[in-house]
Formats: C-alpha cells, sequence, structure tokens
C-alpha cells in the first residue's frame, strides 16, 4: 500500500457502529481465533507471512478515528508486527486516544492468535484473515508444500471484501419490530480481578458428539444449545425462574444474501426460553430449539431485521445528533439489550484448511471478550473446540456444560487460562 | 495429562486443580506444556502515583479552606487554591488521556488554561485581564507551537489539521471582544486574530485540497 499524503476513508458498518461507544477494559469487544499447529511457531516466518497476508486484506490497515457525527475508518501506514503472547487473551485493542491498529497478531509456543476489535469484522471475516494466514505461514515454512501448488478457496476480490453487506441489502419499506423481551434472567458472581478473562476450552469429537445430537434427530448446535440451556438452568435461583433464559446467537449473513464482505456481516437472534413450574426435559429444550430456529433463521427474517437496523442508522434525526452525544445514547441503548440477554452462543462451524495442510495444523479455536457467560464454537476436523469466557471466578454453568458431555460419554479435554494452585 | 474424576475431563497444561470443580485432579502432567502465557501485572503500580497525587491535592484544598475560615480576609483566596487544584488535576488527566496525541493534547490544555483564567479574573474583581491577555495569547502560542510541532515531527496532514484549523477559527473570537470594546488593550487581540486569519489562509493554499478531503471525512453524516 503506497502511503498517500490523504488516507482513504471508510464509514462504520451498520453494526461496527456499536462498538466504539460501548467498549471499555472491562468489555473489550475483542474475540480472538487461534490456530493451533504441531510445530513451534517461528516469529519471523510469521512476520513474513503476516505481511503477506496483508497485502491480500488492505483494509485491516485502519485505525478508527472520531469525527463529528461518526466514527469512521481510516487507512493507516502503521505495519502489524508479530509479537510473543503476554496479555490475558481479548485485552483491550481499540483505545480512542492512541492510534493503533485493531487487530493483534501473536505467537505462543505452537500457537497462532489472531485478536480483533469486533468494529473491524466478525468472526467469518476474521477466520479468512487467519486461514490465509496459517497458509502462507505453512507454506514459507515447508518448502515440500512449495511446489504442491496450493490455494485457498477463499478468492474474493478487494471490492467484495470491502463491500458493506448491510448498506447493499438494505430494502426500505417493511422492516421488522423491534423485538423487546423484557429482562432476562442474568448470570451474576464474583469478578476476577484486573478485568481478567477467564477461557476454559474443552476439544471433544465431532463425531462423538454429532452422534449423540443424531439420537435426538438434531443438529449440534442445537445440541449444545440446549446443554447450554439446561446448564444455566441449574444454577438458577428458584426465584430467578420468572425470568426466561435468553441465548443470543449471532448468524452470519453471508450464505443468506451471497456475501463474500470480509467487514461486519452478521445478525443476532434471540433465542428465550421459559421455564415452567417444573423442570424442564433435555427433550422439550431441544424440539423447542429445533422449532425456533426453523422459524426465525429465513432470509426473510433477517432481511426485515436488517431493514430496521439500517433504516435507524439512516434516519436524519439520528445522523444530526453530534457525535459527543450519540455516544452516551448509544451506550445506554447498549446496556438495555444487554439485560435482555443471559448468555451467547456462537457457532462458527466447520473450519476446512487445503488437504496438504492437515497434517500440521493440530486444532481452530475461537473465543470472545463478554461481561456474561459466552460461549464459541468451532471445529477442524474431527476436533470441536468449545470455549467458554466470563469474568467470573466461578465457572458453574462450564462444569454443568462439561459434566453433561462426559456423562454421555464423550470425552472432553479441557484447558485454560487461570490456573488455581 | 492429569484427570478429574468428579467431572471426567482430562486437564491439559499446568495446574494441580479442575477449572470445573476446583477438585484435585489424579495423574501426572510431567512435561506438559503450558497452554497459556502468565500475565504480567504492572497496571497497578501507576495507579498508586495517582492515588497519592489526588490525596495531596485534597489534603491541600481541605486545608486552605479551614485556614481560611480561620482567618478571614478580604477575599476567598482558598477558592482560587481550590480552583487551582482543579485546574491541575483537569491538566494531569488531559495529559495522562491524550498524551499520546501531542496537538490534541495542547488543544485540550490551552482551552483548560483560559477556561481557569477567565473563572479566576471574575472572582477576582473581573478586571478583564484573562480575555485581555491570556485568551489572545494562548491562542496564538497554540498555534505557533502546533505549526512548529507539526514541521518537527512530520506530522501528516490529517494529523494536525484539523486542531490548527480549530485554534485558528477560535483565535478570531476575539474579534467579538474588541467590537463589544471589553479589552483593555487590543494589541493582543489584533495579533491573535492576524495570526488565525492568516493560518487559515496558509492552510487553505498549501494545503487545500487534504485540508477539504479532512474536513470532509470529519464531518460526514
Amino acid at each position: 500500500m503506497s502511503r498517500t499524503k490523504t488516507p482513504t476513508w471508510r464509514r462504520l458498518d451498520n453494526a461496527a457502529k456499536i462498538f466504539p461507544p460501548t467498549s471499555n477494559k472491562h468489555d473489550t469487544k475483542v474475540f480472538r481465533f487461534a490456530c493451533t499447529l504441531k510445530e513451534e511457531i517461528v516469529p519471523e516466518i510469521l512476520q513474513n507471512a503476516l505481511d503477506k497476508t496483508m497485502e491480500a486484506f488492505p483494509l485491516y490497515a485502519s485505525i478508527i478515528r472520531k469525527g463529528l457525527f461518526w466514527y469512521y475508518f481510516e487507512t493507516s501506514s502503521i505495519k502489524p508486527t508479530v509479537k510473543e503472547e503476554c496479555k490475558s487473551p481479548c485485552s483491550t485493542l481499540y483505545n480512542e486516544n492512541s492510534k493503533s491498529l485493531l487487530f493483534e497478531v501473536s505467537y505462543y509456543k505452537k500457537r497462532i492468535n489472531l485478536e480483533i476489535y469486533h468494529a473491524l469484522t466478525d468472526g467469518v471475516g476474521a477466520l479468512q484473515f487467519l486461514r490465509t494466514l496459517v497458509f502462507h505461514y505453512l507454506l514459507m515454512q515447508h518448502e515440500e508444500l512449495k511446489e504442491a501448488k496450493l490455494s485457498l478457496d477463499y478468492d474474493a476480490s478487494h471490492a467484495e471484501k470491502e463491500m458493506d453487506g448491510f448498506k447493499k441489502y438494505f430494502s426500505p419499506g417493511k422492516s421488522a419490530k423491534n423485538p423487546s423481551l423484557g429482562k432476562a434472567y442474568r448470570i451474576k458472581g464474583e469478578r476476577l480481578e484486573g478485568d481478567v478473562l477467564k477461557v476454559i476450552n474443552g476439544v471433544a469429537s465431532v463425531k462423538a458428539i454429532l452422534q449423540e445430537a443424531h439420537q435426538y434427530e438434531t443438529t449440534l448446535t442445537v445440541y449444545l444449545g440446549a446443554i447450554l440451556i439446561m446448564s444455566i438452568y441449574k444454577e438458577m435461583a428458584r426465584k430467578d425462574r420468572k425470568h426466561p433464559v435468553v441465548v443470543s446467537v449471532p448468524v452470519n449473513l453471508r450464505p443468506y444474501f451471497k456475501s463474500s464482505s470480509a467487514r461486519n456481516f452478521f445478525s443476532v437472534v434471540h433465542v428465550p426460553y421459559y421455564f415452567k413450574e417444573k423442570e424442564p426435559e433435555f427433550e422439550e429444550v431441544i424440539s423447542y430449539l429445533k422449532e425456533f430456529f426453523e422459524k426465525e433463521l429465513t432470509t426473510e427474517k433477517f432481511q426485515l431485521r436488517l431493514n430496521r437496523l439500517v433504516a435507524l442508522e439512516h434516519n436524519y434525526f439520528t445522523r444530526a445528533i453530534p457525535l459527543i452525544l450519540k455516544k452516551p445514547t448509544l451506550w445506554f441503548a447498549h446496556h438495555l439489550t444487554n439485560n435482555e440477554v443471559t448468555t451467547s452462543f456462537s457457532n462458527i462451524g466447520k473450519i476446512t484448511m487445503p488437504k496438504e495442510l492437515e497434517p500440521y495444523i493440530d486444532v481452530f479455536d475461537v473465543y470472545t471478550s463478554t461481561t456474561k457467560v459466552q460461549v464459541c464454537l468451532c471445529s477442524y476436523g474431527d476436533k470441536l473446540s468449545i470455549s467458554f469466557t466470563s469474568p467470573f471466578v466461578n465457572s458453574e454453568v462450564q462444569k454443568h456444560f462439561f459434566r453433561t458431555l462426559t456423562s454421555r460419554g464423550i470425552k472432553v479435554e479441557i484447558s485454560t487460562n487461570i490456573i488455581t494452585e | 495429562m492429569k484427570t478429574c474424576e468428579k467431572c471426567g475431563v482430562q486437564l491439559k497444561g499446568k495446574g494441580n486443580n479442575c477449572p470445573l470443580c476446583q477438585n484435585e485432579l489424579i495423574g501426572s502432567n510431567e512435561g506438559e506444556e503450558a497452554v497459556f502465557p502468565l500475565n504480567d501485572q504492572r497496571q497497578k503500580e501507576t495507579h498508586m502515583v495517582i492515588k497519592v497525587i489526588n490525596f495531596m491535592m485534597l489534603c491541600v484544598g481541605i486545608m486552605s479552606v479551614f485556614f481560611n475560615v480561620l482567618y478571614p480576609v478580604e477575599i476567598w483566596w482558598s477558592l482560587i487554591v481550590v480552583l487551582t487544584l482543579i485546574g491541575v488535576r483537569v491538566s494531569l488527566f488531559i495529559a495522562i488521556a491524550k498524551h499520546k496525541n501531542i496537538l490534541k493534547y495542547l488543544w485540550n490544555q490551552s482551552l483548560v488554561i483560559i477556561a481557569f483564567a477567565i473563572v479566576i479574573d471574575y472572582i477576582s474583581g473581573n478586571h478583564g485581564w484573562a480575555i485581555t491577555f491570556v485568551l489572545p495569547i494562548i491562542f496564538t502560542l497554540a498555534m505557533i507551537i502546533m505549526y512548529l510541532i507539526s514541521k518537527i515531527l512530520h506530522l501528516q496532514v490529517g494529523d494536525y489539521m484539523i486542531y490548527l484549523l480549530l485554534d485558528a477559527v477560535f483565535g478570531i473570537i476575539p474579534i467579538l471582544f474588541l467590537l463589544l470594546q471589553s479589552v483593555t488593550t487590543a494589541i493582543p487581540s489584533l495579533i491573535c486574530i492576524m495570526v488565525s486569519i492568516i493560518s487559515v489562509i496558509a492552510l487553505i493554499s498549501f494545503e487545500g485540497p487534504s485540508m477539504y478531503s479532512e474536513l470532509k471525512r470529519r464531518l460526514h453524516v
């Protein structure tokens, strides 16, 4: 990228607009994608691979600046550098007083970490970046791979990557109503000291979990989602049961709208589960979730939701408010929606890499900063990585969740960043 | 790898207790590598310095009010002490928060000094020295320093233009004071207005297109 006198700028996309006013050191809005190889990482090669990856993703060399009315991205000449991991996972990346890139690549022993500020992109966009990085890294590191003429399946042009899906697929007219569900049950507890996020990661066999899920004639997402709801139920006090457990599920909009944007393009569906007097049956929760997803996850519903959000942004009144007043308003709106959610459950899905690279890669992980208890899933080969993040000392929901899996004969390998002696 | 009998899980990495149920693990994890590095926790010490400064300032403020009440004189001098302390504290806060953006710091600091001077002038008898001298001199100096810094640090247009422009636009305000005849001497105000106009003209003639695009992105709705 040439260093121009006047850098180019872009607007933040619809989903990104909420992040700068609401992120702070307790809730950094940073998520991490990590890839563990079967060999130790060589920092110099990783740096070369990163430089090469940046050529394909020029829009990631951006910083966020404040205008009078909105935040905006500005291209920056800052070169990203690879560092050895030393901070707590998902630490702050965006600070309005310093000009720094909105992502960081670090390594630790055999693992490559990509941490990204959510305003820049969502999980799917970040995954494309990490896949490209790992791809270049392995090709640079292993002579024998160079001859194979490998390529990744992600071949979007710069323009496709930079496309703002929200803007492109907005159609004025009919839009969804604000789906307020009222107060949801909230998991509370003592927090860890010093704004540290607790990560508990469990790796299990995809086949084994799918086999279990198929016994209930459902998908892996619904099966694990149901276990999550049951695990939270076990933690609820009797008086809390009048509030629903609301699971917020981010949905990648790219397949619905046939987009290959490398920016944010997702929607969030809130799934409420109301408990009645007695303890719910596992089958009941599964069939409820199945039905809910079938009903809600349709292109039409997403179109209506997208229209509502974009119309709000296009509203002349919203636009004319100076940023200094927008900030508290957006923060407050975010706070209100936050009260309507118990937990967040996000499945990135199956990650693939060219066949020739498979012997070098062990596992992919994904997790995100949160003020609640949050679950992120992704799978690579037969390894399903289930990551819980939370700011709390206590890990009862995680315990119930993994104990449910192991009680069904599924082997789980746990790892964590908070080691108790 | 160690195992938790209660949870039925295996633990990768170091640690002797189950992260889920905190029970002791069985088996051996010798040869296991740590999965995460230990975090450094350096942040806390800097907070202590700020705490000490805050505490000392509060002490000085309280003591001055106390002595002022004990030995009253014509003016409430303790009020000036308290306001000075607040001014210093605000300046310190800005210096910490904006230390990575020196021009923004300079701009905010100029505003704080001017606001502080106007308040002190007002409560100490409203002699008008704040708007006659402090305001135009600070704006003029800020403009000159901003220009020098931007040249010394080789800043890009977008990085300094907006602060220089803000300063220049605010630097024209003394016209109002001249028209209202609320200044005792016209010279500082006239110099400030002149430097402001020259700055704006210089920006337009040398950096016109970049200034236009910078304003466009800053003001997009």
